[in-house]
C-alpha cells in the first residue's frame, strides 16, 4: 500500500513538473530573429548604398529616408 | 541661411532662432574668413606667416586654431599637417582656384618636418620656424563650425564649406538629417566632414595635381580613395579623420576610422 502511494506521488509530481515546464516554455517562445550574442557597442555595420563606395555606421548614427537639410561635401 | 565663405558654400540652420541671430552668425563667419584666409595678404594668418622665425602676438581665435592644428597632427599620427603652405605654393595653389593655379615648382618638394618642430604656441603668442608657413584649411572650417554651433543655440546646424556640426535633436526631434555618402544620416551633437582629391584638382602636363598634401612627401597625396566622409564627436575631429583616412588608403582607413569615429563613407578612385 505504502509502495503504491509513493509511486503515485512520484508520478503526480513528475506530471505536474512537466506540465508547469510546458506552460512556462509556451509562454516564452524564442524569437527566431533574436541575435545569438549581444551586439558590440560601437561596432560598425557595412551598408551597401546605391552609389559607388561603402558606408559604415556605428550605432551612434542612424540612417533615414527623410529629405536632407544639408550635406557634407569635399571642398 | 546660405552664403559663400571659407572657400565654399555655408549653411546655417536653427530651430527657434531669429533671423537676426543667423545674420550675426553669418557676419561672424565672414569676419573669420577675412582674418584667417591665407589668400588675404592682410589677414592675421598671412601676417603671422610673414613673420616666421619670431614670436608673434596672436588673437585668442588664432591661438586656439593653431592649438587645434597641433591636436589634429597628434590625433592623426602626423598625417594632418597644417604646415603645408610651402607645398601648396609649390603646386601652384597660391590663390583661389577660380582664378586658376599658378606656376608649379615641385622639384624641391620633400617630406615635412613634424609640425611641433615648426610651430610653437603659447598663451597669446606663437612662433613659426623661419621658412615655414601655415595653411589652416579644413582645420579652420571645422573649428569654426564647432564654435559657432556652441554659440548659436541648443538646436542648430552649422555647415561651413562641408565641415558641419549638428547640435541638438533637429527639426522633428530625431536628429538633423544630413547627406553623407549618398544616404541621409541623422546627426545629433555630432560633426561631419568630407575630404577628397577630386575637387580643387587640376592638370599640369601629364601630372594631376590637387590640394591634399601628404606630409610624408610634401606632394599631392596618392591614394586609392577619392573621397572620405566621416561622422565624429566634433566637426574638427571629423575633418582630421577624413583627411587622415584618405591618406591611409582603403586598406588601413577602416581600422583607423573604427577607432576614432562614429561612421564613415569611403569612395574609391574612379577606375
Amino acid at each position: 500500500m505504502r509502495s503504491l502511494l509513493l509511486k503515485t506521488g512520484a508520478t503526480v509530481l513528475t506530471l505536474a513538473a512537466a506540465s508547469a515546464a510546458a506552460i512556462h516554455v509556451s509562454g516564452h517562445v524564442k524569437n527566431a530573429e533574436a541575435p545569438l550574442h549581444p551586439g558590440v557597442l560601437g561596432a560598425p555595420t557595412a551598408i551597401s548604398t546605391p552609389a559607388r563606395g561603402k558606408l559604415s555606421l556605428s550605432p551612434a548614427v542612424r540612417t533615414s529616408s527623410v529629405e536632407t537639410v544639408t550635406s557634407t561635401y569635399a571642398s | 541661411m546660405r552664403f559663400e565663405a571659407l572657400g565654399g558654400s555655408c549653411h546655417l540652420l536653427g530651430v527657434g532662432l531669429e533671423r537676426g541671430r543667423l545674420n550675426r552668425a553669418c557676419a561672424w563667419v565672414l569676419e573669420m574668413h577675412g582674418r584667417f584666409s591665407r589668400f588675404e595678404p592682410d589677414s592675421e594668418l598671412s601676417r603671422f606667416n610673414s613673420r616666421a622665425g619670431e614670436w608673434v602676438e596672436v588673437s585668442s581665435e588664432l591661438g586656439r586654431m593653431l592649438h587645434a592644428a597641433l591636436d589634429g597632427y597628434r590625433l592623426s599620427g602626423g598625417l594632418v599637417h597644417a604646415g603645408v603652405l610651402g607645398s601648396m605654393l609649390a603646386i601652384g595653389y597660391s590663390r583661389p582656384l577660380r582664378l586658376g593655379p599658378t606656376k608649379t615648382a615641385l622639384e624641391g618638394a620633400e617630406p615635412l618636418p613634424p609640425l611641433p618642430e615648426l610651430l610653437q604656441v603659447e598663451q597669446g603668442r606663437a612662433r613659426l620656424r623661419a621658412g615655414a608657413g601655415i595653411d589652416l584649411g579644413g582645420i579652420a572650417k571645422g573649428w569654426l563650425a564647432d564654435r559657432l554651433a556652441d554659440e548659436l543655440g541648443e538646436n542648430c546646424l552649422v555647415n561651413l564649406g562641408g565641415d558641419l556640426f549638428a547640435r541638438g535633436v533637429g527639426p522633428v526631434g530625431d536628429g538633423w538629417p544630413v547627406g553623407l555618402g549618398g544616404v541621409t544620416v541623422l546627426l545629433s551633437d555630432q560633426g561631419a566632414a568630407t575630404s577628397g582629391t577630386w575637387r580643387r584638382a587640376w592638370a599640369v602636363g601629364a601630372d594631376r595635381l590637387h590640394h591634399l598634401i601628404d606630409p610624408r612627401t610634401g606632394r599631392p597625396a596618392v591614394s586609392d580613395l577619392a573621397e572620405v566622409s566621416v561622422v565624429a564627436t566634433r566637426a574638427v575631429d571629423a575633418e582630421v579623420h577624413a583627411k587622415a583616412a584618405l591618406l591611409l588608403g582603403s586598406d588601413r582607413a577602416p581600422a583607423y576610422l573604427a577607432a576614432h569615429t562614429h561612421g564613415w563613407w569611403l569612395a574609391p578612385q574612379a577606375p
